[in-house]
C-alpha cells in the first residue's frame, strides 16, 4: 500500500530527529534515513523538507567547503527546533497509541 | 571563517568534477530548472545546484549509483527537489530585473542619440529617438521566450539528448531569429519618442529598482555592498569561470590535436610525428605567439575604418565624428579587454604546461594522459 501520505506527515519530525543528534549534511541524512528503511527518499523529498525546516527556523545552516571541493550546507538544530521536536515526539506517541488501539482491536 | 569568493560560491566552479552518468543526470536536472520560466530565484537556483553537486560528488566518490540520490524517476525527483522554491513571485522579480536591464540600454542609447543630435537641433525637447526595434524586441522577447520554455518543458525528459547545451542553443537561435524578424517586420513602423522623456523614464525606473535592491540587501546582509554570494550569480563571474575551465581543457585539446594530426598523416601515407616532435612544435607556437597583436589590429581597424569612412564618404561634421569615435573606442575597448584577458590566460596556461613538461621530463601528450587519470581538479573530457 502507498504510504506517501503517512510519510509526508512524519518526515519533518524524523529529519529533525536526525539533525538533533549533531551537525550533519544532506547526503549523511539521506544515508541514515535509508538505514532506517526510508527508501523512497531518493525521489527528492528530503531536500524540500530541509528547506522548510530552515525557513521555519527549526534548523540553522552554515556553508563550508566539503572534502571534495563543492560548498556543502551543514545543518544544526536550533532552540525552536528542539522545542518543536519535543512537541512532535509527544504528538507522535499520542497518535500512535490511539491508532494502535483502533487497529489492534 | 574567511568569506568565500564569488567563484567559490558559484555552482559553475564545481560542475567539472562530475563525470559520466553523474554529469548526465545533473545536466538533465539543470536543464529542467532552466525551463521553469524564472519561477526559481537565481540565488536559490545557485544554492540548489551547489547542494546537488555536493550530493553527486559524494555519491560518485563512494561509487554509489546515482539512483540513490534521484530515485528511479527523474521527473518526480525534479518536481520534488524544486517544489519549495518555485514561485510566481520569482517571475515578477525576474521581470523587474529584465526591465531594469532594458531601461539601462534605453538610457545609454538615448544619451548617445542626444549627444549626436545636439549639434543639429535647436530645441533639446524636440529631439526624438526611434524606438520601434527596442520596444518590439522587449515585448516580443517575453512572449517568445515563454513559448520556448513551455515547449522545452515537454521535451526535457522525453528526449534523452535534450541537454542544457541544446536548450541554450535553441534560445540563442530563437534570439537571432527574433532580432531579424523584428528588424524586417518593424522597418515601416515608426515610434518616435522625445529622447529627454526616455532618458528621464529610464533613469527613474533604474533608480527605483536600485533603491529596492539596496534596501533588500541591507535587510538581509546588514550592508548595501554586494556580497560574494550575489557576485557568484553575475555574468562576469560565470564568464571568468568558463574561461578558466576552458583553459584547463587546453591540455586535452593538445592531446586531441596530436591524435588528429597523426590520423591525417596516416591517411596520406606520411610519417607519423612523435610526441617529442609535437611538444617541440607546441613550444615554438607558444614562444612566437602573436595572438594578442591580432586583437590590437582588429580593435584599431574597428575604430579607424568606420571613422575614416564617416570623414571621406559621409562627410560627417567634426563633432559627430568625435562622438562616434568615442563610442567605438568605449565599446570596442571593452571587447578588447575581454578578449585580451582570455588570450593572456590562454598563453599563461600553455607556458605553464610546457614548464611542467620540462620539470617532469615528459611530453605534452604524456602530461595529458597523466591529467586524464587524475582525480578531482581536472575532469577528463566527456
Amino acid at each position: 500500500m502507498e504510504d506517501t501520505q503517512l510519510m509526508k506527515g512524519i518526515l519533518e519530525g524524523c529529519v529533525l530527529g536526525i539533525i538533533s543528534r549533531g551537525e550533519t549534511y544532506g547526503y549523511e541524512i539521506l544515508t541514515v534515513m535509508e538505514q532506517y528503511g526510508f527508501e523512497s527518499l531518493g525521489e527528492g523529498t528530503l531536500y524540500p523538507v530541509l528547506t522548510r525546516l530552515n525557513k521555519k527556523g527549526l534548523v540553522s545552516c552554515r556553508k563550508a567547503k566539503s572534502e571534495f571541493g563543492p560548498i556543502r550546507k551543514y545543518y544544526s538544530i536550533t532552540e525552536e527546533g528542539t522545542t518543536y521536536l519535543s512537541a512532535f515526539k509527544e504528538s507522535f506517541r499520542h497518535i500512535t497509541e490511539m491508532a494502535n488501539q483502533i487497529l489492534n482491536e | 571563517m574567511k568569506e568565500m569568493t564569488a567563484k567559490e560560491n558559484s555552482y559553475l566552479n564545481y560542475e567539472n568534477q562530475l563525470t559520466g552518468e553523474y554529469y548526465e543526470v545533473y545536466d538533465k536536472i539543470r536543464t529542467y530548472a532552466m525551463t521553469q520560466g524564472g519561477t526559481i530565484d537565481d540565488a536559490r537556483f545557485n544554492e540548489l545546484m551547489l547542494e546537488l553537486i555536493d550530493l553527486f560528488t559524494e555519491a560518485q566518490h563512494r561509487g554509489e549509483p546515482v539512483e540513490k540520490i534521484v530515485g528511479k524517476d527523474m521527473k518526480v525527483f525534479c518536481k520534488n527537489y524544486f517544489s519549495e522554491d518555485k514561485s510566481i513571485m520569482n517571475i515578477m522579480k525576474g521581470l523587474t530585473k529584465y526591465f531594469y536591464l532594458v531601461s539601462m540600454i534605453w538610457f545609454v542609447v538615448s544619451i548617445i542619440d542626444l549627444a549626436v543630435e545636439l549639434g543639429n537641433a535647436k530645441n533639446i525637447l524636440k529631439i526624438k529617438s526611434d524606438f520601434n526595434i527596442f520596444s518590439f524586441t522587449t515585448i516580443a522577447a517575453i512572449l517568445v521566450y515563454s513559448l520556448v520554455m513551455l515547449i522545452s518543458q515537454q521535451f526535457v525528459f522525453r528526449w534523452k539528448k535534450f541537454t542544457s547545451k541544446v536548450y541554450v542553443g535553441i534560445v540563442t537561435a530563437v534570439t537571432i531569429l527574433l532580432i531579424v524578424a523584428v528588424v524586417i517586420f518593424t522597418s515601416n513602423v515608426n515610434i518616435k519618442i522625445p529622447t529627454v522623456w526616455v532618458i528621464l523614464a529610464a533613469f527613474i525606473y533604474a533608480v527605483c529598482y536600485k533603491v529596492i535592491v539596496f534596501y533588500e540587501r541591507y535587510k538581509k546582509y546588514g550592508s548595501i555592498k554586494k556580497p560574494e554570494e550575489e557576485r557568484a550569480l553575475s555574468i562576469k563571474n560565470a564568464w571568468n569561470i568558463g574561461v578558466e575551465q576552458g583553459v584547463q581543457e587546453i591540455i586535452f585539446d593538445y592531446e586531441k590535436d596530436f591524435v588528429r594530426q597523426n590520423k591525417r598523416r596516416k591517411k596520406k601515407h606520411k610519417d607519423m610525428i612523435t610526441e617529442e616532435q609535437f611538444t617541440e612544435k607546441v613550444r615554438k607556437d607558444v614562444q612566437y605567439d602573436k595572438s594578442t597583436w591580432i586583437y590590437y589590429v582588429i580593435f584599431g581597424a574597428g575604430v579607424v575604418i568606420p571613422v575614416v569612412r564617416e570623414i571621406l564618404v559621409e562627410n560627417t561634421g567634426i563633432f559627430d565624428i568625435l562622438t562616434y569615435a568615442a563610442i567605438l573606442i568605449v565599446v570596442e575597448g571593452f571587447l578588447l579587454k575581454m578578449f585580451l584577458g582570455m588570450a593572456k590566460l590562454n598563453y599563461k596556461e600553455r607556458k605553464s604546461l610546457l614548464d611542467e613538461c620540462d620539470r617532469e621530463g615528459i611530453t605534452i601528450v604524456e602530461l595529458a594522459r597523466r591529467r586524464r587519470g587524475s582525480i578531482y581538479g581536472v575532469r577528463p573530457r566527456r
